[in-house]
């Protein structure tokens, strides 16, 4: 039974005389152990999990006992019969008779070690390097792992704090945020969060000396940083008044636009600001190095310079616009499960009284803030672990491998021992002296070759991974790598300590090649595979992570994002109230960046795609269709230009684009994209067709009826991987938003144009900030940064592991062919050929290649599985990506065993045959 | 090991009480101790032999506790089996040890930390 011979191979473990005292009913522990499991989930793993951490608690104590009863058992000895043995016999002969010598022969045994280690540098060095990059390279990811995922928040009591999403279930759509009288009625709820807050992300066009500039800006509840915990430097954070509203007036900023624009004025708190069409006050400086650690796709900035309070009562706004992102912190005596029926009791009774919030089915989901914080980074950092994890199996193996190898030729040497009365168990000891002793050496260099390697990937890391600003090297990370060492050593030396119980004299003493232990080399052999497999494991993961790179480059996002400038301007409401206006400067501006030296074409739209908080979304219904069917019909709503579609590079594939005369005195009129347009209207065609879409009127969100002018190919707005959602464009003169961004095609790099847009942009209206100047490139590289980051990385581990994997097949198949070298000679004295012998040397090589390639798409296929999120345009399947690892690791396999295989064509019959 | 002084100084860990608890009311063999002090700790305290084993040998070592002669056992003990019995050592280190949680719980209450009977 399964559960015996784990008994059995735990108890192998312990010392011999604890294994005597104890050994009768150990067995039957563990059966029942196991009994104990079963009817839970994965009793294995569990009894598994058990048997390693009694092992790991109790052995070392066991081992400590066993040292000191030897020791003092010598004494004794010692004083009863004086010293009977001397020279240099008494060395290998009485203290290797007895189980244990006791600290003072754990020096003498380390300095041995020490010593036999000196001797073979290459060995020695081979086998520390292994080590040292398996356990640096898991160090250094698990030390990221830790900033960003382990590390809590740093907000007061950050495991209470919450975040409520939204939820449409009749259009399919999650993670929404919340409307205002939504908030207000969680905050209505004081038994469920102790305080409530709400954020949503802006921008703001703030004047300074050096003129208008764009900065970012966040419209807050008055307690939204009570909620979080954090209090400003300097200065005091807003109070809610009655009615809901912020007292006093004025405007937080952060520590970095107090540093970088007023010179860390002493005395900013009270100064005046211009921001936007009027004038505020500095509040408060947040602290230094303060983050909003929100879900990156929760459309909020980790940095805000400029933090407002929402200027309304909360719960006199319009219950269907969605915008805010809401935070509570969660009683000290509530349970998640039990907050989670509490909100979901909050939205219905929201459904209950407002038909908007009842038309769309709003309902509420509370999820932990660290825990969605953190989300998007999970399957990357993972999947860097787990291959992390594959090279360190793999560098065990090759140091198993090594110290096999080492055994086997040691036979002799261990053989007089033996033969001298050392026990068996006194040859383990010394050999897992030695074992613990290049394991400790691999393990202090693995960790400093961690921190290095640590520094280099936190360098490198793209921004969705981390928000966060340090890299320690904490007790935890310590700890995991410590436990990672102990693995490793435990792994490269248990298999040799295997061997000894072959250890006989007789075979010892046989020194002619070819009669060398066989078990010895098939645990090598099985050593090999496992770097084979584990190599393979690891090019296949990192060969689909390369396609999927490749394929979201050349992903057909719907337009063409290179020579893109973009930019960003602000049109606030106050200053131009009319719509309008609004309307008439941004096509003017349009025509004035169209004039601009180098600009092929320039086009503005509400939202840019990939931009990182756009989203404005609604039910855009076509004619005939019932009210609690609305929902079917949701699309991402935007206001463009005349010309955005053509400066983009978007393709009209019916009807027509929009034109300067889609304006407000004309009659309403969309464009919608294939995607939506096949949701709406099926076969039939859009063009002339009438929908309910949203239109932005008079400072609100207004359903109006349009008429379906274009249809556009879907563009991916969200990423290059994520297809539309179906979209519906309004002209921006006749949906004219508060902010928009251009997009500008230049005739060479975009970068160049930069200054002269600025210009012409404060030539058409003096007081307009251009910011966020991006090149369109530069967002599709960003959202590819985190696939590139992986491949990267991966593809070193991959390389490192192929030639591992190659060093160990070549030990391997030289020692095979050393070892059958009087097999062949004869063959060659029967008359094989020269070609004969190579196949023989080749076949056994590509036979351990085999075995490893079979093994690793195995293990290739039980793992590839769980970086399906994470693959786009390949199948975590792939039979050509599966197919081709493999053939490059049995290619491998050939070309290890090639000089083994020359050599063993040269050898000399006349000489390998000679009796020794 | 002869009994020493320390071990009537030094004082009990977890598992050394647990298994004195155990062997309190009668004389038990190593999977037995383990179910009975899974099965008083409400399956808090899960002991594997190795951790139980080492504790046997320590405690036998302070003489907390010793191995009870073949011949004095019930006729149903299975023979193979090694049977632990607490001395009288153990007995009073174990009582000692439990007037000392006692006395910290009664403080925990006075500090409202448990609530009070």
């Amino acid at each position: 039974m399964a559960t015996d011979r784990l008994a059995r191979f735990l108890l192998s473990l312990y010392p011999r005389a604890f294994r005597i005292e104890f050994g009768e009913g150990w067995d039957d522990i563990w059966a029942w152990r196991y009994q104990t499991f079963r009817g839970r989930s994965f009793p294995t793993l569990r009894l598994i999990g058990a048997a390693f951490a009694d092992t790991a608690k109790a052995l070392p104590r066991a081992y400590r006992v066993a040292f000191a009863e030897g020791r003092r058992d010598a004494v004794m000895q010692r004083r009863g019969r004086g010293r009977t043995a001397g020279g240099s016999m008494q060395g290998l002969g009485s203290a290797h008779r007895n189980p244990g010598r006791g600290l003072g022969g754990l020096g003498r045994d380390l300095k041995h070690a020490a010593r036999g280690l000196a001797r073979n540098p290459v060995f020695t060095v081979a086998a520390i390097a292994s080590l040292a990059l398996g356990i640096g390279a898991n160090t250094a990811v698990f030390s990221v792992v830790n900033a960003v995922i382990l590390r809590p928040l740093p907000y007061q009591e950050p495991e209470r704090l919450a975040i409520v999403w939204n939820e449409f279930p009749g259009a399919g759509l999650e993670r929404l945020p919340l409307s205002g009288v939504e908030v207000q009625g969680l905050a209505d709820h004081p038994d469920l969060f102790e305080a409530t807050g709400g954020i949503w992300a802006t921008s703001r066009t703030m004047f300074t000396l050096d003129g208008p500039v764009t900065v970012s800006a966040a419209l807050i509840t008055p307690n939204f940083f009570g909620v979080l915990g954090v209090q400003p430097q300097v200065g005091q954070t807003f109070v809610r008044e009655e009615g809901g509203t912020a007292r006093p007036r004025g405007v937080i900023i952060s520590d970095e636009l107090w540093r970088g624009r007023f010179g860390a004025d002493p005395d900013i708190v009270g100064r005046v600001l211009r921001v936007d069409a009027g004038e505020t006050i500095v509040l408060a400086v947040m602290p230094r190095g303060f983050r909003l650690l929100f879900p990156p796709d929760g459309g909020i900035p980790d940095k805000v310079d400029l933090y407002v309070p929402l200027p309304w009562n909360l719960s006199a706004t319009d219950p269907g616009t969605h915008y805010i992102r809401t935070v509570g912190r969660l009683r000290p005596s509530l349970s998640l499960v039990e907050a989670q029926e509490m909100v979901a009791a909050v939205s219905e009774r929201m459904r209950a009284a407002y038909s908007a919030i009842a038309a769309t089915g709003d309902r509420f989901t509370i999820v932990p803030l660290h825990g969605d914080a953190v989300r998007a980074a999970r399957p990357v950092l993972f999947a860097l672990l787990g291959a992390v994890g594959l090279f360190l199996l793999l560098a065990a193996a090759n140091v198993a491998s090594l110290v096999l190898a080492r055994t086997m030729t040691r036979g002799h040497e261990m053989a007089i021992r033996v033969s001298l009365g050392a026990s068996r168990y006194r040859l383990a000891q010394v050999l897992f002296v030695e074992a613990a002793l290049l394991t400790g050496i691999g393990g202090l260099a693995g960790i400093w070759l961690g921190r290095g390697m640590g520094r280099v990937l936190w360098a490198l890391r793209p921004e969705g991974i981390a928000r966060v600003d340090t890299l320690t090297l904490d007790a935890k990370v310590l700890a995991f790598s410590l436990a990672v060492t102990v693995l490793a050593g435990m792994v490269s030396a248990m298999v040799p300590l295997g061997q000894v119980s072959r250890v006989s004299p007789v075979q010892g003493f046989r020194r002619a090649v070819g009669t060398g232990s066989k078990g010895g080399g098939r645990a090598r052999e099985v050593a090999t595979a496992i770097e084979v497999a584990a190599g393979l494991v690891l090019f296949i993961g990192t060969a689909l992570m390369a396609q999927t790179f490749t394929n979201l480059r050349r992903a057909d996002v719907g337009f063409d994002p290179q020579h893109l400038l973009t930019f960003k301007v602000s049109l606030p409401l106050q200053r131009f109230p009319s719509d309008m206006d609004r309307g008439r400067l941004a096509r003017e501006l349009e025509r004035r960046l169209e004039t601009v030296a180098g600009v092929r074409s320039a086009g503005a739209t509400s939202h840019l795609p990939f931009a990182q908080w756009a989203n404005w979304g609604d039910a855009a219904p076509p004619e005939g269709v019932s009210e609690t069917d609305r929902n079917s019909f949701f699309a991402d709503h935007r206001s463009v230009t005349p010309g955005f579609f053509a400066a983009i590079g978007a393709r009209v594939v019916a009807g027509r684009g929009f034109a300067e005369q889609d304006d407000l005195s004309s009659d309403p009129v969309v464009v919608v994209d294939r995607t939506f347009a096949r949701r709406a209207f099926g076969d039939s065609d859009p063009v002339g067709k009438r929908l309910q879409a949203s239109q932005y009127r008079g400072g609100q969100f207004v359903p109006t009826w349009a008429t379906v002018v274009g249809v556009i190919e879907d563009m991916r707005d969200r990423s290059p991987a994520t297809l539309s959602a179906g979209q519906v464009f309004w002209p921006f003169a006749q949906s004219p938003r508060w902010e928009l961004t251009y997009v500008v095609r230049a005739e060479g790099v975009p970068t160049g144009l930069i200054d002269d847009v600025r210009e012409s942009v404060t030539s058409v209206e003096r007081d307009l900030a251009v910011g966020a100047v991006l090149v369109m490139d530069d967002y599709v590289e960003s959202v590819t940064a985190e696939t590139r980051y992986v491949v990267r990385l991966a593809s070193v581990f991959a390389g490192l592991a192929l030639l591992l994997a190659a060093f160990g097949l070549y030990g391997v198949i030289s020692y095979n062919a050393t070892r059958r070298v009087r097999e062949l000679a004869l063959r060659v004295a029967l008359g094989a050929g020269p070609r004969d012998i190579l196949g023989a040397v080749l076949r056994d090589g590509v036979r351990l290649g085999l075995l490893g390639v079979g093994v690793g798409v195995l293990g290739a296929v039980a793992l590839t599985r769980f970086m399906g999120s994470m693959l786009y345009g390949v199948s975590a399947t792939d039979p050509v990506t599966f197919l081709g690892g493999a053939l490059i690791l049995l290619v491998v396999a050939v070309a290890s065993s090639v000089a083994p295989a020359y050599r063993a064509t040269r050898a000399d019959p006349v000489v390998a045959m000679q009796p020794e | 090991m002869p009994p020493t002084d320390s071990s009537t100084t030094k004082p009990l860990t977890g598992t050394h009480f647990h298994v004195l608890l155990a062997l309190a009311d009668e004389e038990r063999y190593g999977l037995d101790i383990i179910r009975e002090v899974e099965r008083r700790s409400g399956g808090d305290v899960r002991l594997g032999p190795g951790t139980l084993y080492n504790a046997v040998k320590q405690m036998v070592g302070e003489g907390l506790i010793e191995e009870s002669p073949p011949g004095k056992r019930r006729a149903s003990d299975d023979p193979r089996r090694r049977y632990y019995r607490i001395t009288r050592t153990g007995r009073s280190k174990v009582r000692k040890e439990a007037a000392k949680l006692e006395r910290l719980v009664r403080a925990a209450r006075q500090k409202s930390i448990l609530p009070v009977r």
